[in-house]
């Protein structure tokens, strides 16, 4: 009696659980994506992974990953992209030491930075929808034009790279980048789920046709959010050069590859839509810093980073972002 | 050979989830017979007929066709066996060409060494179109330069010319006109007279009634019953079906009951001289508490108005004004109190991987912020008020609307506005592929937003249901206003039916 | 039942990685009380790379040590931080890197926290030797060949002079990525002008303006622009940049002279006197050269120090190995540790390494002395 009345409660909660499980497959994959390579790089790295060194490394290396990604989020939501950002946070760097070894002053540069965020938002919102382009176009556009500034600063210098002379170490404290992330992390939070920005962006990303049918402007709320793109971008490029304390003429490149396989491998699916999720943004980008982190201090062959890597994002991606043909009856 | 069984299935259940679509259904289908299928939505019709086809796999239960099992694994590989199935959606390819279209999957018919002998494919699809005497359809032209209707024609086509033994046609002839359904029963029949089986699933108890062989009724994923040709002709026949549809009396409180044409004096929608698209010069008012029924022909024009109305379409001319307020973009009119509901409901109306209760609140969000702040529990109580007025099937209002049957679909759409509280509603065929039950409801909702002194500008291709609501219905034939009518017990279709054609 | 079959091979197959990944992280993750050090290339393979690691794994057991390779990021500082960081967290207590870069401070930063030091390698740190070489934390470097360009620059205009060409096209990159390469030109005109000083007319050698590539192959209009060049002298890696464009165009009657090597046989087989005789001299550094950040790093770490050791960081020059000849190109494939990956073959063997650390009595000039003892007439030397 005992027995089979456990039995029966073991399968109710395999059931609920099972039923969970079909119901967020792409959370659960994402979430096992993060949980697995703390496991294993636990065990491979002979704890080392959490040493307090290491654990202050990580949160570095995380930080500019998910201010970014989180700000990234109402970009994506609405199946747009943005790979601009990455030559973008290249030249902000490069404007930012340039105005703070002039004029000594980081609250112009912050200002600066600001603007120029915002009007590269503006532009790659509003352009996509006047001439009817993929934003991907739009973006690359800016890409190309931001890199060879990018160039042109650099051999103005004729310098490989340039440094700042502030010091922005206050910035790498663990105190404060925390309280930036959570800050951030909050703000992301409220306006992806309790204002207009979050649940239009979703909408457009899910259907904007019957999104403008209700009466939304989606060019309007496309250009607010590759704005609200731009605000994370500013943050995200002060927390860039405080910790290079320098640029080059390749600095922030690989940003817009790695905000997007952040979010993906947080179980974003590109399309956009109401699947998008703030924890996304967060456990992608901790899934991804782990990768390499992991990688590296569990001493793993140079020839088998990349297959690892890839194996790990192909099973999370295989996972996550596989869509369940849905096929009802109508 | 006559009534010989070519299908039978057994005890075929389906789960989507937790929801059962199919509860252990048994069916035969026999040769020559034009067998009916009818129920509501979500009734399962759909389902068991695309479980025949391999378009999906049943949870559990076995087919058997022919005497052997019978369990496709694709649309493709059903067909090649002889049962093929036309869908209620436009299947065919866009960008490609009408043979090409019919002939798709069976280019190697025309094939050799790998080369595609186009003209030979043309010529040969061209003599099947004329063969079904659709003549005027040319195989070489591009597939997008057909209208929707014309397509479904093509993939009609495309079903027969592989000769098959069980044609299953879902929902098709809605979207014919009145000539292609003509034309479309004569194929039907003839399929039947050379012993061949067809299903025939179909809203409209009329076409059933008057071109089906015998009938099916399905209910909540349950066969009902059966019905001979002598027992459909009986007197009394529809409403016995409508109650083996809906498990209840429908009674006479379908369309509505009164004639009372008054409205209020305020106007509240006005299109001025409005010229849009092929249309010229088109004046109406509504009042408060008027519906005004628009209908015609598909492709009349009269949905343009609709779009017009909610400014969704550019205007060449002339304006549409709410309370001296020019309506330019959906925008303008949602914040002029206008509402839409459109016929592409689940491209247009619905966002359907988002839950009911984002859909429902949508369009009020810009009320419900308040320093930018959106109260959960705000929207929460709206939806709940909403889907407690229209009684929308679901388990939680978080259940994404693409998990919701037809009906409950169309129920969300509507409440959207009465969430929003519009005061004018324009509705273009508000109750197309929905079931007789939602149906008595959702023109009960629309006799009580006339008392409660809301315009509404119904749109539909259904006399009936326009002669059964609308105290003034206007016909368009070719973009031009061809009649109007005014309310009364006297009016018939025929009355009307002069000015559509 | 296609379906469920197609399922289980997908669980099968992730499963299997699973494991595998597990398996091979497990087995890289064990290791002593060695000296770990941490090694960071700019590529992640090739022959350089092949023979870095080899020659390094061979020295491993002989001096207590263990090497982890990473690759370095071209492209982003940020990431190369992170590298830096995740081996000082993975237990390296030095670090090899190939790369300067606007970072390196900030590295010397987590190297002074972690009591971890940095050594460079064929890297001459220009961006920021003038700021570290002081620091506590840096032990100096190896270039790749000479710092300054000025010794190979009068080389190959030597050679071209003594070869006959008369119109040369020169090639370089931007002066903002390779500084030394503008010396190198200098180098080159100098001694030509001095050249033409003294020749008759018909003899003299005329330049182009130096060109610089943006790190873009050749473009194939560079021929219809300069049209009469015999010859190229590539200061950019003109293996890669400058001959497939020569091929292509159908010039590779135009002679190449440039810095680089490659193992690829189309490059090989074509050069000197074989083929079609486009390249004319290969230039690349020892891998051996990693001796001198290696031994001054042990020394560091094991608390030794060189009796002459340098006050501050030092960027010493390494020889290399110059090819003019196909003689020389063949003792290069056959005998050179880049070539043949074989650490027998290599200048410094395990007991010459061991001698070189200050415990076993070696000092910096001598070390300095074996890292520049290593070119073409060494090799030859050592094989008899």
């Amino acid at each position: 009696m005992e027995n089979t009345r456990k039995e029966r409660k073991f399968n109710n909660i395999s059931e609920t659980v099972k039923k969970y499980v079909t119901g967020h497959v792409s959370d659960v994959a994402a979430y096992l994506g993060l949980i697995v390579c703390i496991i294993v790089f636990t065990v491979t790295s002979d704890g080392r992974l959490w040493g307090n060194y290491n654990l202050t490394v990580l949160l570095e290396s995380v930080c500019v990953y998910m201010i970014v990604s989180l700000g990234a989020l109402f970009v994506y939501s609405m199946g747009f992209m943005d790979i601009s950002v990455g030559s973008q946070m290249g030249v902000y760097c490069l404007l930012t030491i340039l105005i703070v070894n002039a004029t000594g002053s980081l609250l112009l540069a912050i200002a600066v930075v600001l603007v120029l965020t915002l009007i590269c938002g503006a532009f790659n919102g509003f352009v996509a929808v006047w001439l009817r382009l993929p934003s991907i176009v739009t973006s690359l556009f800016l890409m190309f034009i931001f890199g060879g500034i990018q160039l042109l600063i650099m051999e103005s210098t004729g310098q490989n790279s340039i440094s700042i002379n502030y010091d922005l170490s206050v910035m790498l404290e663990p105190w404060f980048i925390v309280i930036v992330i959570v800050l951030v992390a909050v703000m992301v939070f409220y306006f992806f789920n309790f204002t207009k920005l979050g649940k239009y962006t979703r909408s457009i990303g899910a259907n904007e046709r019957a999104t403008s049918q209700c009466g939304v402007n989606t060019t309007k709320w496309k250009v607010i959010a590759y704005m609200a793109f731009g605000v994370s971008v500013t943050i995200g490029t002060f927390f860039l050069l405080a910790r290079t304390g320098s640029a080059g003429k390749s600095t922030g490149n690989s940003y817009s590859m790695d905000v997007m396989l952040s979010l993906i491998l947080g179980g974003m699916p590109l399309s956009g839509g109401m699947k998008s999720k703030v924890r996304c943004a967060i456990i992608g980008s901790f899934t991804y810093a782990l990768l390499s982190n992991g990688l590296i201090i569990s001493g793993v062959d140079i020839n088998m980073v990349y297959i690892i890597k890839a194996i790990a994002f192909f099973i999370v991606v295989a996972i996550s972002c596989r869509e369940k043909g849905v096929f009802l009856p109508r | 050979m006559e009534n010989q069984t070519i299908l039978v299935c057994k005890n075929i259940v389906k789960k989507f989830g937790p929801v059962n679509a199919l509860n252990g259904v048994d069916f035969e289908v026999r040769r020559g017979e034009i067998m009916g299928l009818i129920g509501e939505n979500g009734s399962g019709k759909s389902t068991l007929t695309s479980i025949m086809a391999g378009m999906q796999k049943a949870t559990s239960g076995s087919m058997e066709y022919k005497g052997k099992p019978w369990s496709p694994d694709t649309m493709a590989n059903a067909q090649n066996e002889g049962v093929c199935m036309i869908l209620q959606e436009s299947n065919t390819v866009r960008g490609c060409t009408v043979a090409e279209n019919i002939y798709a999957g069976h280019m190697d018919k025309f094939t050799k060494l790998g080369i595609i002998n186009i003209r030979k494919m043309i010529k040969s699809a061209q003599q099947l179109l004329d063969s079904f005497g659709m003549g005027r359809i040319c195989a070489s032209d591009p597939i997008d330069k057909y209208s929707f209707e014309d397509r479904k024609m093509v993939e009609i086509v495309r079903a027969l010319f592989s000769d098959p033994e069980i044609l299953v046609v879902d929902e098709t002839t809605t979207a014919l006109s009145f000539d292609a359904r003509e034309l479309f029963y004569g194929i039907i029949r003839k399929l039947a007279d050379n012993n061949k089986a067809v299903i025939f699933i179909s809203h409209d108890m009329e076409e059933i009634l008057t071109r089906c062989t015998n009938l099916t009724v399905l209910r909540d994923g349950n066969i009902i019953g059966h019905l001979t040709r002598e027992e459909m002709d009986l007197p009394g026949a529809p409403e016995k079906i409508r109650y083996m549809m809906v498990g209840r009396e429908i009674g006479d409180a379908y369309y509505r009951n009164d004639y009372d044409i008054s409205h209020g004096e305020e106007v509240a929608l006005e299109f001025d001289n409005v010229s849009v698209g092929d249309i010229k010069n088109f004046d109406l008012t509504i009042h408060k508490g008027e519906i005004i029924g628009i209908g015609g022909l598909s492709g009349c024009g009269m949905r343009l108005i609709g779009r017009a109305g909610f400014g969704l379409e550019k205007l060449s001319g002339g304006e549409v004004r709410r309370n001296g307020k020019i309506i330019n973009s959906p925008l303008t009119a949602i914040n002029n109190g206008i509402g839409y509901v459109s016929k592409d409901r689940d491209t247009e109306a619905l966002i359907l991987s988002a839950s009911i209760s984002n859909n429902i609140t949508l369009p009020s969000l810009n009320d419900l912020s308040k320093y930018s702040f959106i109260d959960p529990r705000k929207e929460n109580a709206i939806v709940k008020k909403e889907v407690e007025r229209y009684l929308i099937k679901c388990k939680t209002p978080k259940q994404k609307v693409s998990t919701l049957s037809g009906g409950n679909k169309q129920k969300v759409s509507f409440a959207k506005w009465t969430a929003k509280d519009s005061d004018v509603l324009i509705m273009d065929c508000p109750t197309r592929g929905v079931d007789i039950g939602v149906k008595q409801s959702m023109y009960a909702f629309i006799s009580q937003m006339k008392k409660d002194g809301k315009a509404i500008l119904l749109i539909s291709e259904e006399l009936s249901e326009l002669i059964g609501m609308s105290d003034k219905i206007i016909i368009l034939k070719d973009f031009a206003v061809s009649g109007q009518f005014m309310r009364s017990p006297d009016l018939k279709e025929t009355d009307i039916i002069g000015s559509m054609i | 039942m296609k379906k469920s079959l197609k399922k289980i091979v997908v669980y099968v197959l992730a499963v299997a990685m699973c494991i595998q990944m597990g398996a091979t992280l497990i087995a890289c993750g064990r290791g002593g009380d060695k000296i770990k050090i941490g090694v960071g290339l700019y590529q992640d393979s090739g022959p350089a790379v092949t023979a870095t690691k080899n020659y390094l794994n061979g020295l491993a057991e002989a001096l207590n040590c263990e090497f982890e390779f990473v690759t370095l990021s071209q492209t982003s500082d940020e990431e190369n931080k992170t590298t830096a960081q995740s081996l000082i967290a993975g237990g390296c207590k030095g670090l090899i890197f190939t790369m300067d870069g606007g970072v390196t401070p900030a590295i010397l930063e987590e190297c002074k926290k972690a009591g971890v030091y940095l050594a460079g390698y064929l890297c001459d740190y220009d961006v920021n030797y003038e700021t570290i070489k002081n620091n506590e934390y840096f032990l100096g470097t190896v270039v790749d060949g000479s710092y300054t360009g000025y010794a190979w620059g009068e080389h190959v205009a030597e050679r071209i002079i003594a070869e006959g060409h008369k119109n040369i096209g020169m090639i370089k990159f931007p002066g903002f990525a390779f500084p030394h390469q503008a010396e190198m030109d200098q180098a080159f005109r100098e001694k030509i002008n001095e050249y033409n000083a003294t020749a008759a007319d018909a003899d003299k050698i005329t330049l182009t303006t130096t060109m610089e590539l943006m790190f873009q192959p050749l473009a194939d209009n560079y021929f219809q622009d300069n049209p009469n060049i015999d010859a190229i002298f590539a200061m950019c890696a003109g293996v890669d940049f400058v001959y497939p464009t020569l091929v292509k165009n159908g010039k590779t009657n135009i002679k190449l002279y440039t810095a680089g090597f490659s193992t690829d046989n189309d490059v090989l087989n074509n050069f000197g006197t074989s083929g079609n005789q486009c390249i004319q001299e290969l230039v690349f550094s020892n891998v051996e050269a990693i001796t001198y950040p290696l031994v001054m790093l042990v020394n560091k770490i094991t608390g030794n120090e060189f009796s002459d050791n340098p006050t501050e960081a030092q960027r010493v020059d390494s020889s290399q190995l110059i090819i003019t000849n196909n003689t020389q190109l063949d003792l290069v494939k056959t005998k050179s540790l880049y070539c043949t990956g074989n650490v027998k073959d290599a200048f410094l063997s395990v007991d010459d390494v061991k001698a070189l650390l200050a415990v076993n009595g070696g000092t910096h000039a001598k070390l300095v002395q074996a890292v520049q003892s290593m070119d073409i007439d060494d090799l030859a030397a050592l094989n008899g």
